[in-house]
């Protein structure tokens, strides 16, 4: 993209709760269920670009969550119950019981409605085979790894293949499994580039924070084949204004990066998806300076939100996402 | 699997004093041979941080006085096992067991219930020797990732065994009579001073249906096995 510090969200928006109440009514007809979901899909989207957005998508308002929903289209799984992911959140976990394989673009609905409706550049967010493996049980393939890689090799790289196939020029391969287990770095590499083998499209992997600070990551990323990561580093941040090291501690290892040789985008999370408050524009301002200070190139920076914001209101959600847009207006003038 | 947390922070020196101890209530509820689990002082100290401490085995030491005031609270409520969840042993490559053992000796001395250091989320084979070494009465062994032939090659005369039989990793339910066989060839090449099965880990990680089928064929297993 030619503008500097391009905007985007990562996925994830809260769901309507008029559009939730109404899907999940048994007396509802299944045309007005479309209808209702189009119309949320189409709430996202407009709201998004109203704001100012550079790189937009649906708030993946259709889907369910991101492991559930692709597991529901996937052969070979098995949904076994409901398990703690953390605090009391629960996820419903699924069971490999044979061999994976694609079926169905489950995903096509989906992209062709925001491909309709929006003028902007849109980022696909697909679940990687890596948090598909290490969120489900396995209980067919020898390993982790070969599971990882069946997963990637069979139904990532389909997907995304027939994704790119119906016009998406962006996809987001979503991972945050990825850095709780630093040990399997090397399998995490090998899957994402399985997954995107023979495909032209521009990649980009987000990744979650996790207890490393990415130091695991990081000499991995020039053997990834991605453009571009997505990360975290406002959750770690201090909210004060600046530039300089101690002020922006979230942002350092990007230095990291840069040392292991890694020359491409970073989308630098800029805004805590964990807490209600707003960061300031003057905030996100420096940070988005540090940065591009930090990697040596401004281009290379591109600006979101450090995860989903599903978790927050979506008042707050699209708060945050205004200030995101305004923060990086204020960043580019300072770089003029 | 997946494992978010949220990591606490220790800022403040109060905890090692034994305010945050949790008194049981449990002691009615429970039938005999109560066992508790809680976390090995080198493990949470691995899973959290301190401010206050900046060295990590200050950090350590000062978490085992604070477990050792709750396990003395639980052992007065009448648990007689205390199952310490030690899964940073297995998983870092590196654990400095001078610092792991100095804990341990504050959490074991003097204290009237067994302490079972469990292990799991990785393997040990290679520091099966220094867990001998730990002041506490027994081990335990996740037999998926640490195999059981390592565990073989030792003697157990002077320790517990517990051989983590039942996966919590999936939802297959074991067969019960090839775990019977396997504890107890296990037992017989080490000789352990006592016997016990259990699941590798927790349980939570399974749904509750598949957990409770497992408990049942734990039972069927632990009826099973021979005496040693």
């Amino acid at each position: 993209m030619s503008k500097l510090f391009p905007t985007q969200e990562i996925g994830s928006i809260k769901k309507p709760a008029d559009m939730l109440k109404k899907v999940k009514d048994p007396n509802v007809s299944d045309e007005e269920k479309i209808k209702v979901r189009n119309d949320a899909a189409l709430l996202n989207i407009k709201t998004l670009e109203d704001i100012g957005l550079d790189i937009v998508y649906d708030g993946e308002v259709r889907r369910v969550e991101m492991y559930e929903e692709p597991v529901r289209y996937v052969d070979g799984f098995e949904f076994a119950g409901r398990v703690r992911s953390w605090d009391n959140k629960y996820y419903k976990k699924a069971r490999v019981v044979g061999p994976v394989a694609f079926k169905q673009n489950f995903h096509a609905e989906e992209f062709n409605f925001v491909k309709d409706n929006s003028n902007r550049e849109l980022k696909v967010p697909v679940t990687g085979a890596y948090t598909l493996a290490d969120w489900s049980y396995d209980e067919h393939y020898k390993s982790k790894d070969e599971l990882i890689l069946a997963l990637a090799r069979n139904v990532v790289r389909p997907l995304v293949k027939d994704l790119v196939g119906l016009g998406a020029k962006i996809i987001q391969i979503d991972e945050p499994a990825a850095t709780t287990h630093p040990a399997e770095m090397d399998i995490f590499r090998e899957s994402i580039n399985e997954s995107v083998k023979g495909i032209d499209a521009k990649f980009v992997v987000h990744a979650c924070f996790s207890g490393n600070d990415y130091k695991a990551l990081a000499p991995q990323m020039p053997e990834i084949k991605a453009e571009q990561y997505t990360l975290e580093f406002a959750n770690r941040d201090t909210w004060n204004e600046g530039v300089d090291d101690d002020t922006r501690k979230g942002f350092q290892v990007l230095k990291l990066f840069k040392e292991y040789g890694f020359e491409g985008e970073i989308g630098i999370g800029v805004s805590d998806v964990h807490v209600n408050e707003i960061e300031s524009p003057e905030l996100i301002r420096d940070r988005i300076l540090y940065a591009a200070k930090a990697l040596d190139d401004p281009t290379k920076v591109y600006v979101n939100p450090d995860c989903g914001l599903r978790t927050r209101s979506r008042e707050v959600s699209f708060d945050k996402i205004r200030s995101i847009v305004k923060g990086a207006e204020l960043a580019r003038k300072e770089i003029k | 699997m997946n494992t978010f947390y949220r990591v606490l922070s220790f800022d403040g020196s109060a905890f090692t004093d034994g305010g945050n101890t949790v008194k049981s209530n449990l002691d009615s509820s429970l039938p005999k041979n109560k066992t508790v689990a809680i976390p090995e002082p080198f493990t949470f100290a691995e899973l959290h941080t301190s401010n206050e401490f900046k060295r990590k085995e200050d950090f350590v030491i000062n978490l085992a006085k604070m477990l050792r005031a709750e396990i003395d609270s639980l052992v007065e409520s009448g648990f007689e096992v205390i199952q310490l969840l030690s899964p940073s042993i297995a998983y870092n490559k590196e654990v400095d067991f001078g610092v792991v053992s100095d804990a341990l000796k504050i959490i074991t001395d003097g204290l009237k219930a067994k302490t079972i250091l469990h292990t799991y989320f990785g393997d040990v084979s290679t520091k099966i020797e220094s867990l001998l070494d730990l002041p506490v009465s027994g081990l335990g062994f996740d037999i998926t990732t640490t195999p059981a032939s390592s565990i073989k090659k030792h003697s157990f005369s002077d320790k517990i065994l517990t051989v983590g039989v039942i996966n919590s990793f999936n939802t297959a339910i074991e067969k019960p009579q090839e775990c019977i066989n396997q504890v107890d060839e296990i037992n017989a090449k080490t000789n352990p001073k006592e016997s016990y099965v259990s699941n590798n880990f927790d349980l939570e990680y399974v749904p509750k249906e598949f957990a409770m089928n497992k408990i049942s064929v734990l039972g069927e297993i632990a009826r099973g096995t021979k005496d040693v």
